[in-house]
Order: C-alpha cells, then sequence, then structure tokens
C-alpha cells in the first residue's frame, strides 16, 4: 500500500486542532475517531494513539485524531460540552471525505467521549474503559487528591492530573452513562479485573495487560502497547472490510486566528519536526521569540496545556513563540514501538539547532526555554546564543548529553534489542523500588554544576532558573547558588511548590505569571 | 488502632492482590510492611482504595486521600475503620 496521506490543521468553530490520516491507496468506507483521553493520560497516550492511527492506515481504514475545543491546540472554550462536539467534528472530516460508517475509540476517560459521540450503527471501542463517568471522576479526584493535596480548587476550576475543569465541565462528564448505540458492533479491550461498563454486557471483551505500563507512568517512561494496539487494529480491520472507496483530502484551517494572536503549523529543519507557531496579531516582524522545548518526552502542549496557555498570553503581549515536537516526540517523525527515547540525548540539541536555524531568529530577539529535560536541552550552547535562557523546573546540570535510551532504560542491557529488550525495560520500570531509581536519577544527574553554569551564562544575554521547592534543593546541592554569585547575568527564581510536573492550576498560574513577566522584562529594556 | 475485622483485612488483601501491582508476592508481604517499598504506585494506590470502597461499601472521605493512608495493610484497615465511621 502507498504512503499514508497526513493533514494537519483546524476544524470547526470553535476549532477542534486535528490531525486526519488517509491510506495511501483505496480506503475502507469505515473512518475511526480516536478519542483523545483528557488531561496527562492524553499526553502520556499521544504516541500510543499515533501508533494505532498508522496500524489502522496500514488496514485501509481513515482515522482522525485531535484536540477538542478548549484543550490542547484546540480553540479556547469552556463549553462543557465541547469535548463531546471535538469528536463529532472529527466524524464529520471524515464523512466529508468520503467514509460512511464511522467508528470512535476512547481509551480511558475517552472511552466516555466515545460513547457519548456515537450514535446508531457506529462502532465503538473502548480501551480501559471507566464504568461510568462518576466512576472516572471519583478516581480522577482521589488520585489528585493524592498527587496533590487536598486544596485543589482554584477560582472555581479544579485540578485534576494536567487537566482544569469546572463544575459544569466536571457535571457533564460525571453525567455520561456508557451505553453502546442499538446495532453499534463494539469492543471492549480491559484491564485485568477491570469490570466491562454494564451497558456495553454485549460486547465483544479482550483482557490486556500493557495499559498500566503505557498510561500509569510518565511520557518518560510509558511503554507503547503494542498488543492492545494490533488487537484493536485488527478487531476494526474485520469490521472495516475491503478498501475499495478513494478518499478526498479534508478541507482544514492553515491558521487558528485567536484575536490577539494567530497559531500556525511548521516543519522545521531536515528532520521536518512538527512545531505550533503562535504569532501577535496585528503581526511585527521584529517580534521576539521564544523556542519552547518540552519537559519529559511530552509533546508541544506541555502539562495542563501550560505551554499552550503561555504562548497565547505572550502573542498578546507581542512575543512570538514556538512550540516544539522533538523527535520521539508528538507528530515529528513516525512511531516505532523499538525507538529508544531520547531524553538527555544529543538528537534533541540537534533538533533545537535545527529549529533555530530554520526560524532565523537573530540572537537579540531570541529566548529559549524548557521545562525539566527541555531547560536541559535550551541550555546546550552549540553555536547559538540567546538574549534570555529560561529553564522552568531544571533537574540535570550536566552538560553530556545520554546515549539514546539511557535514560530509562537504565539498567536494560544495550545489546538487547527487540522485544526482550521491551520485556526487559517493563519489568525494571515495573519492579526497581522508587529509591533504587532516585539515587540512579541523582548519579546521571550529575554533581558538578559549574561547567553547565557557564555556558548559561556566555551564550545567554540573560539567564533565569525559576525552580519549584524540591528543584532548588537539587540546585543548591551541587552548589549552584554558590556557582552563580560570580554570574551577574544568572538569576533563580523559587517558586513555593513541590508541583515539579506542573500538575496544579496553582503552580502553572504562578509560572506563567514569572516566565511572562521574566520575557517581557528582557525584551522591553 | 490495631484490632481490624479479618474481613476488612481479607478485602485489603484481595484489592492489593488484584490491583496493587507490587514488586513482591503478597503473602510475602506483612502487615506492617511499607508498601511504597513494594513498588506501590500513586495509580495503583487509587485503583486499590476503588476496589475496598466497592468490597467494604464504603467511601474514603477526602481527608484520608494522602500517602500515609495506603503506607502499609494496616494503615488501609484503619482508614476502612476512619471511614466506616464517618459515615
Amino acid at each position: 500500500m502507498a504512503d499514508p496521506r497526513a493533514f494537519h490543521g483546524w476544524y470547526g468553530e470553535p476549532a477542534a486542532w486535528v490531525a486526519v490520516q488517509l491510506p495511501g491507496g483505496p480506503a475502507s468506507t469505515l473512518g475511526v475517531v480516536l478519542c483523545t483521553p483528557l488531561g496527562q493520560d492524553g499526553v502520556v497516550a499521544y504516541r500510543g494513539l499515533r501508533l494505532l492511527a498508522d496500524e489502522l492506515g496500514r488496514r485501509g481504514i481513515a482515522t482522525v485524531r485531535y484536540d477538542p475545543p478548549g484543550r490542547g491546540d484546540a480553540a479556547p472554550s469552556d463549553d462543557p460540552d465541547a469535548v463531546f462536539e471535538g469528536a463529532r467534528s472529527a466524524a464529520a472530516i471524515l464523512r466529508e471525505a468520503g467514509c460512511s460508517r464511522i467508528g470512535f475509540v476512547g481509551l480511558s476517560s475517552a472511552a466516555l467521549i466515545a460513547s457519548v459521540a456515537a450514535g446508531q450503527g457506529d462502532v465503538v471501542v473502548l480501551w480501559s474503559p471507566p464504568s461510568s463517568g462518576r466512576q472516572w471522576l471519583r478516581r480522577a479526584r482521589s488520585l489528585a487528591t493524592i498527587m496533590l493535596g487536598p486544596d485543589r480548587v482554584d477560582d472555581g476550576v479544579e485540578s485534576l492530573i494536567g487537566l482544569e475543569l469546572t463544575e459544569p465541565q466536571a457535571a457533564a462528564l460525571a453525567g455520561v452513562s456508557l451505553v453502546a448505540p442499538d446495532g453499534s458492533p463494539a469492543l471492549v479491550v480491559s484491564r485485568p479485573n477491570e469490570p466491562v461498563p454494564a451497558g456495553f454486557a454485549g460486547a465483544t471483551t479482550v483482557e490486556v495487560d500493557d495499559v498500566a505500563p503505557f498510561l500509569d507512568v510518565s511520557s518518560a517512561s510509558s511503554v507503547l502497547p503494542v498488543a492492545s494496539i494490533g488487537l484493536i487494529a485488527d478487531w476494526l480491520g474485520a469490521q472495516a472490510g475491503d478498501a475499495t472507496t478513494e478518499l478526498r483530502a479534508p478541507q482544514l484551517q492553515a491558521e487558528l486566528e485567536l484575536g490577539p494572536a494567530v497559531e500556525r503549523i511548521r516543519w522545521l529543519g531536515p528532520d521536518r519536526l512538527f512545531a505550533i507557531e503562535t504569532r501577535p496579531r496585528p503581526d511585527r516582524p521584529d517580534a521576539p521569540v521564544l523556542l519552547l522545548n518540552s519537559g519529559a518526552a511530552e509533546h508541544r502542549v506541555g502539562p495542563g496545556d501550560f505551554q499552550v496557555e503561555l504562548a497565547r498570553r505572550l502573542a498578546a503581549d507581542g512575543v512570538a513563540t514556538v512550540r516544539l515536537d522533538r523527535r520521539g516526540t508528538g507528530e515529528t517523525g513516525t512511531v516505532a514501538p523499538d525507538a529508544p527515547d531520547l531524553i538527555y540525548a544529543a538528537e534533541w540539541i540537534e533538533d533545537q539547532e535545527n529549529a533555530i536555524d530554520a526560524l532565523a531568529v537573530p540572537a537579540d530577539r531570541l529566548a529559549v526555554g524548557g521545562l525539566c529535560s527541555g531547560a536541559w536541552v535550551a541550555a546546550q550552547p552549540a553555536s547559538r546564543s540567546r538574549r534570555l535562557y529560561l529553564a522552568i523546573h531544571p533537574a540535570r546540570y550536566d552538560l553530556a548529553p545520554m546515549a539514546p535510551g539511557a535514560f530509562v532504560d537504565e539498567v536494560a542491557p544495550t545489546v538487547v534489542t527487540g522485544g526482550f529488550r521491551l520485556w526487559l525495560q517493563n519489568r525494571y520500570r515495573r519492579w526497581a523500588p522508587t529509591w533504587v531509581r532516585r539515587l540512579r536519577a541523582r548519579r546521571l544527574g550529575g554533581t558538578d554544576a559549574s561547567a553547565f553554569l557557564r555556558v548559561v551564562a556566555s551564550h545567554s544575554g540573560r539567564a533565569v532558573l525559576v525552580f519549584s521547592e524540591v528543584d532548588h534543593e537539587i540546585f543548591q546541592r551541587v552548589g549552584g547558588e554558590e556557582l552563580i554569585a560570580g554570574m551577574p547575568n544568572v538569576e533563580t527564581v523559587e517558586l513555593p511548590t513541590i508541583d515539579h510536573p506542573l500538575f496544579a492550576r496553582r503552580t502553572r498560574q504562578a509560572m506563567l505569571a514569572e516566565v511572562r513577566g521574566c520575557v517581557l522584562e528582557t525584551f522591553t529594556e | 488502632m490495631t484490632d481490624h475485622a479479618d474481613g476488612d483485612l481479607a478485602a485489603i488483601r484481595e484489592a492489593l492482590e488484584k490491583f496493587g501491582r507490587l514488586n513482591r508476592p503478597l503473602p510475602e508481604i506483612a502487615d506492617d510492611d511499607d508498601l511504597f517499598a513494594a513498588g506501590f504506585t500513586s495509580h495503583a494506590t487509587v485503583n486499590v482504595m476503588l476496589a475496598i470502597e466497592d468490597a467494604l461499601a464504603i467511601e474514603f472521605p477526602d481527608e484520608l486521600l494522602n500517602r500515609t493512608t495506603f503506607a502499609s495493610i494496616t494503615a488501609l484497615a484503619n482508614a476502612a475503620a476512619q471511614s466506616r465511621g464517618s459515615r
């Protein structure tokens, strides 16, 4: 089969951000909407859903992945039904392309969305679904309380893990009963001991054991659930029948108008790194540009859409932002199950350099920043200087890159590849005690920050490191505060939080204010 | 609190067996052993809690949703008893 055709852009009003994949040759009349899980689940699952889209494409099935209005790269919205409307918009794209039958796949919280969006006769796949909207909310609130503490409501907005919900939004999700539409072929793929929702009692059911290592971990250590993906793709392939239809290219918006800002997709450098550029409207050709690197192996939106919100606020202030999917993340490149992670690897340094080259921004208008591992990438000197270096919750001060896979593999022998290597990684991630991981992380983190800080100071007009309490403790332990005493252009700020991943709204808002102030101060001096 | 209903302890152990994803066989874990040292994660704590709630027809109040509650089987049994009392 010919290579699939991929289309990215915005669709609908308010606009959802969409990624449409059409088979390269004749397609089935069945098109599948891959509903996006809410919050951090959606961030962690990103590449897994891309792999599922690829697998469906190989079976002649078109797919749409999307961010619904109000989430990720979509237009803002606080409509409680927006998450469901996003799925319906995605289905409309497939119908316009020529698909006469629609399937919905919902992973975790997205099972609620798939169940609501599916109509009579639509094909439905629920993948590790909650038993109801109420049960999902209870679970999500409990997890958030355990991880963030009981004080999770700020300004009428509740913080879950990487997700903000207003009361009406929470009520809309809690009110969902998972019921299979009449006449719908349905598959429920469950974790061990996970009950099948009562409303899907007539569905085909399969139990899998690869969901927890995929979803219940950080993006850095998430393992692609190859078995589940193959199983779901095969089942949908059986529903799809023969591929005999020629699909039309979807009509997507190339830009998202946001009043004082406009967003557009960029493909940067020789590796065609996917990026979203947010520019002031009306545009200023001499606008400063902030290049943002995500943390861990996350894609361009950041935790709780932090990077999206930052970019849009800065655009209103006259500053452009580029949010980058480095190799192995988001939309960039292909998804291969056995590809090593590139956290702290030289490839990400190269990606940053290629992005800066492609953007061609003079050093006096350039700011480079990032969150955690993204702050490490942003610190790398190569040949570039910049007006501002901005580190959000930095945690590693050894400039030397790690080999691809070294950060996550840790104990997995590098000579072992393929299925056994994945198995070994799985076992380690599951079994290694937390203290062993911390000890190893500390060793990998390096203990001498002097080279790191010298480079940051010499290559940046101004360098600002913003810490949570835990990150600051690490910085102090490596002697950071003493080292910067002789570096007048390096500043540190500690925010009163231990929320390193920026999961809580309150932390994100404080960070937004700090970073925004820092950028504006730098470029209006 | 040291005396726990056998039913509570059995339900807690069953929930841990099904959803705990611990790195040691459950029979080797004593009631006072540190569950986090045995690989208990935040996600697993919630799954275990929901299973205990279902089995014992209780609901853990918000003030018990912290790491201390999930530190050991004994701590979970104390929390279950407190939850029953708070209904």
